[in-house]
């Protein structure tokens, strides 16, 4: 019955629709708004642009070679830093090309000779991604101060994560590690006023949209700074604060993680590689898993959100993504989906040999395939995967309908659709029922839906009635896993966006939870592509200024730059001057706390809590 | 299902109301369930608690506040930088030479944490006792304010045992003397889980028998005369607090100084320690802007202060009465029905929601009147248990 009454309300909703959009279409579009926080009036779909897509095609990339020798010659001062930003240090060009139904990119150096990488196992899932894709943000305007960097510099959009690396140090000595943390020989580490100055400077220019300001290092809470930081970026008016973490801290201290909370820190980006010591053994520590399962009680019990983020690597770790992706269906009350990072080669790796690397290369389609196939196709690597930039669409919808009057555009993550690729999921908290929201939402018919919204560009009122009939017309409950009905479905909507339907009254949380489930594959210099580093919807936030994620880590190096340039100390000297921090490495177990450490030893029936904080 | 905005925008709101925006509620504190030791009751607190601030202080006419992760990190890095840099443990003496201001509490639990003996000296204290005082005690540390360390030359004193003088306050100081901003800045540095969670073992395994607290109250015959009280004797003092307050969810608690008495310091621990209070501290009455935007719920000042709270209430009691509307003038019926006009002013003086006042020390009869009926939250924090005189105990 309630089967009829939802494909009733269907066939009604899609009637409405077509009614109403017979008359919108005879109407002349409206002017698009411009709200404060925006370099112009709100784009419309024909103004967004796109960057080269589909193959066979040239870019801009580096040689892996020419780019390490200039990297290092001016670190040791035979040459000079304008240099990278005035010229094109390294740069070549390369080709994108199909081949056996692969993609891979080539390209050659006249002295180093020619390089090839593996970018899709599957050309037709990375065509689909592309053709997913809706198209840039703003380009930047009035950052001329922030984004400085040459060839290598952001120029569209605002991003979705600010990072700011705290500190290099780190408790642990893992490999891989992109920034070589412990082992560079010096101690780069922000000062309160640094990461105040960095968090100010982030909102100077336009478009000023909400990022989830993400604090990293090395290890964020292994800076004297780390809830400072969090409380700062809070008061600022961002609304999301994360942090890049080991969770080693949140184990070993419980009462971190309640401060933390507190203090504004909002989710975990949480390292975790694999559901068994064993499977965590590259981190070199024995009963690693044992602690990362109690920083997650810990960092739950507190409130904080957790997304695990686990970097694969092929031939080391793959096979555990269905295994993980199990494992966070089985605590989605506790975790909120997970992010997989295919390895990008940089830092210690960029040493690695020809064969280790093509050995290890793992990209997302390696992930679609491999989830696909350990779901039994439960998971559809062409029905159910959307590039990053996808959400891009939704943004535009949220900022048309939240007017002119506020001071931060909404989160838009546009980066370019190589960059990454995500799942949207529902599971149910309490019998583990899950299923890809594309199983049961026509996605792409919703995201067409939200262009025609945003494009005629009509009142709020009209806005929000035609995005009520897009939902109920795009919603098929005879596809949707048993119990989840289309209130229920937007309930979850709604509290995963902060309570938007609600004047940001997040609603209850109920037996339904979206789930995001997301591949972030980050270049190296086998795989780099300067059009996607233009776009970075992950800058980090420097003493330099913002620098792309992918130009930062790898590419020309600016990470091992700018920490040259600021560091604080030598790694002898700080331990010298401030003590040593404990590093957990050697393949031996980390000792950890009791599971019940008193608090308070109460008088025997006095009733007093030991560990139920009420203050979250 | 009717498909349009209202019926989005009503799941919203119908949600909405069973958001979960209500935290789960603290037990309130009550006598004989509290933990047997100071520093098991700072633990305790830090740890659960149910309000935004934990301390509230005024700077530039605004009141700031200390949330309890704040305050705890500073706790927890001073005394780590005491350890590793002064070397203070288990039974060591640190003085705190300042008037009623956060850093002195700061101070105060980083040493009791470390399981030394807290020694308080009042910065008002005239500097030839104060330094008679400070060789009494033979410190390791010193943490004075500028009004205490002025007293001091420069930190330059003839104490054997004295490693660092700490100054609480940094802007002005000499090179003998280390800023606690430095000091917590390297804190900062030790602060790792496995330090922190060490402070924190060792500050719970204090026994309940050991010396916590010592104050200064003055010198007889040019000899010091102190208060101590044992980490236990402070743990039942602060419950004698809690049963004569009645604490409750939201409460801010006003603290007037500037002199930091064993009183204060015990009401500090009480306000801190209940978990639902913010403990606003203040160097003297606050002016009626001050007292407006802070809204005391409850107020533990000296009798002297008290007795000026009573002279506005009569100032303002006398005063023409604004003209006000009708609402206005039908609340004032209300509220005369329930309260002598007296009583009104002196909560009217006090931001408006006070609903206890705890003297420091005895009042003289007449004041005491006028405050009764609007009070009566117990007698005198001082006097709320018995402290061991230090000639009780044979000296410090």
């Amino acid at each position: 019955m309630n089967e009829i009454l939802a494909a009733t309300v269907r066939e009604l909703a899609n009637a409405g629709w077509h009614a109403f959009q017979a008359v919108n279409g005879a109407v002349p579009e409206s002017e698009s708004l411009q709200p404060g926080w925006a370099p112009g009036p709100l784009l419309k779909s024909r103004e967004r642009t796109k960057p080269p897509l589909g193959w066979p095609r040239e870019t801009d990339s580096l040689c892996p070679r020419c780019v390490v020798d200039t990297r290092n010659a001016i670190i040791r001062g035979e040459r000079d830093l304008a240099e990278l930003v005035n010229g094109r240090v390294g740069e070549i060009k390369a080709t994108i090309l199909e081949e056996n139904g692969r993609v891979v990119m080539r390209k050659t150096c006249p002295v180093h000779g020619t390089f090839e990488d593996l970018l899709s196992i599957d050309a037709e899932f990375t065509r689909l991604l592309e053709a997913r894709y809706p198209g840039r943000d703003f380009r930047t305007r009035g950052d001329e101060r922030i984004h400085r960097h040459g060839t290598s510099s952001i120029r569209f959009g605002r991003g979705a994560v600010l990072t700011i690396d705290l500190t290099n140090r780190c408790n642990m000595m893992c490999n891989p590690c992109f920034m070589d943390a412990n082992q560079v020989g010096y101690v780069h580490e922000l000062t309160l006023d640094e990461v105040k100055q960095i968090l100010d400077d982030s909102i100077s220019f336009k478009p000023r949209r909400q990022m989830s300001v993400q604090f990293s290092g090395g290890e964020p809470t292994m800076s004297p700074h780390f809830l400072e930081a969090c409380r700062y970026a809070k008061d600022l008016g961002y609304y999301s604060v994360q942090a890049a973490t080991n969770g080693l801290r949140f184990a070993l201290e419980p009462e971190f993680a309640f401060q933390a909370k507190e203090a504004g820190f909002d989710i975990a980006y949480f390292q975790f590689d694999g559901v068994t010591n064993e499977a965590n053994r590259h981190r070199h520590i024995s009963n690693l898993y044992d602690a990362k399962l109690m920083a997650i009680e810990n960092m739950t019990k507190a409130g904080i959100d957790i997304t695990p983020v686990t970097t694969v690597v092929n031939t080391v770790n793959n096979t555990q993504v269905g295994p993980l992706l199990n494992f966070v269906i089985d605590n989605c009350e506790s975790l909120g989906g997970i992010s997989f990072q295919p390895v990008s080669f940089t830092g210690r790796d960029e040493d690695i040999s020809d064969a280790d690397r093509h050995r290890q290369r793992y990209t997302l389609s390696h992930l679609a395939h491999d989830l696909a196939g350990y779901f039994d196709g439960k998971i559809d690597p062409y029905r159910d995967w959307y590039p990053l930039g996808a959400v891009g669409g939704f943004t535009a919808l949220a900022d048309h309908l939240r007017g002119t009057e506020v001071q931060f555009g909404g989160l838009a993550c546009s980066c370019h659709p190589n960059c990454g690729s995500s799942i949207f999921m529902v599971a149910n908290r309490k019998t583990k029922v899950w299923a890809p929201v594309t199983q049961f939402f026509d996605v792409g018919q919703f995201m067409k839906d939200i262009t025609v919204i945003t494009d005629t560009a009509r009142g709020q009122k009209l806005s929000v009635v035609q995005t009520a009939l897009a939902l109920l017309k795009n919603f098929d409950q005879r596809k949707a896993p048993s119990g989840l009905t289309l209130p229920e479905f937007i309930k979850i909507l709604n509290r995963k966006s902060g309570g938007a339907m609600s004047g940001g009254r997040s609603p209850k949380l109920g037996d339904w939870k979206l789930m995001w489930v997301g591949g972030m594959w980050f270049q190296d210099l086998w795989t780099y592509d300067f059009r996607r580093t233009e776009m970075c919807v992950i800058p980090y936030a420097t003493q330099e200024g913002e620098i792309s994620f992918c130009a930062y880590n790898t590419g020309v190096g600016w990470r091992q730059i700018v920490e040259n340039m600021h560091m604080v100390a030598t790694t002898k000297e700080w331990f010298q001057q401030r003590g040593r921090h404990k590093i957990y490495a050697g393949d031996r177990p980390m000792e950890l706390p009791s599971r019940s450490l008193p608090v308070v030893s109460a008088p025997a029936g006095a009733g007093v809590a030991e560990h139920s904080c009420s203050c979250h | 299902m009717i498909p349009h905005i209202e019926w989005v925008l009503l799941i919203g709101y119908l949600e909405s109301l069973f958001a979960e925006s209500s935290p789960r509620k603290l037990e309130p504190r009550q006598a004989g369930r509290g933990p047997e030791t100071l520093n098991r009751l700072y633990l305790h607190c830090m740890r659960e608690h149910e309000r935004k601030a934990a301390l509230l202080y005024l700077r530039d006419g605004r009141w700031e506040s200390v949330p309890d992760w704040r305050l705890d990190r500073r706790v927890i890095r001073l005394a780590l930088y005491l350890q590793e840099r002064a070397g203070v443990s288990r039974g060591d003496r640190v003085a705190v030479v300042s008037e009623l201001r956060p850093e002195a509490a700061v101070a105060d639990f980083a040493a009791l944490g470390l399981g030394a003996v807290s020694v308080v000296i009042d910065a008002g204290v005239p500097a030839d006792s104060l330094v008679a005082a400070l060789v009494d005690v033979g410190p390791k540390v010193i943490l004075g304010s500028p009004a205490g360390l002025d007293k001091l030359d420069g930190g330059t004193l003839p104490l054997p045992g004295l490693e660092q003088v700490i100054a609480l306050d940094g802007k002005q100081v000499e090179d003998t003397v280390v800023r606690l901003e430095a000091a917590l800045e390297l804190g900062g540095t030790l602060d790792t889980a496995e330090r922190a969670q060490a402070f924190r073992a060792n500050a719970r395994a204090v026994e309940p028998g050991r010396a916590a607290i010592v104050h200064y109250e003055g010198s007889a015959n040019r000899e010091p005369q102190w208060q101590e009280a044992s980490q236990g004797e402070v743990a039942q003092r602060v419950e004698a607090i809690w049963r004569a307050q009645q604490p409750s969810s939201g409460d801010r608690v006003y603290l007037v100084g500037p002199e930091l008495t064993l009183p204060v310091r015990l009401a500090l621990y009480a306000g801190l320690g209940d978990g639902f209070s913010s403990t606003a501290l203040a160097s003297s009455l606050g002016t009626a802007a001050e007292l407006a935007e802070l809204g005391p719920h409850r107020m533990i000042a000296s009798p002297s202060v008290l007795a000026e709270v009573v002279r506005r209430a009569r100032t303002a009691a006398d005063a023409p009465a604004p003209p006000r509307g009708w609402r206005g003038r039908a609340a004032d019926l209300f509220r005369q029905g329930k309260e002598p006009a007296m009583q009104q002013a002196i909560r009217g003086v006090l931001g408006g929601q006070v609903r206890g006042i705890s003297p420091t020390g005895p009042l003289d009869p007449a004041l005491a009147a006028s405050l009764e009926g609007l009070t009566l939250i117990g007698p005198p924090v001082g006097r709320t248990a018995h402290v061991w005189t230090g000639s009780e105990r044979g000296g410090v």
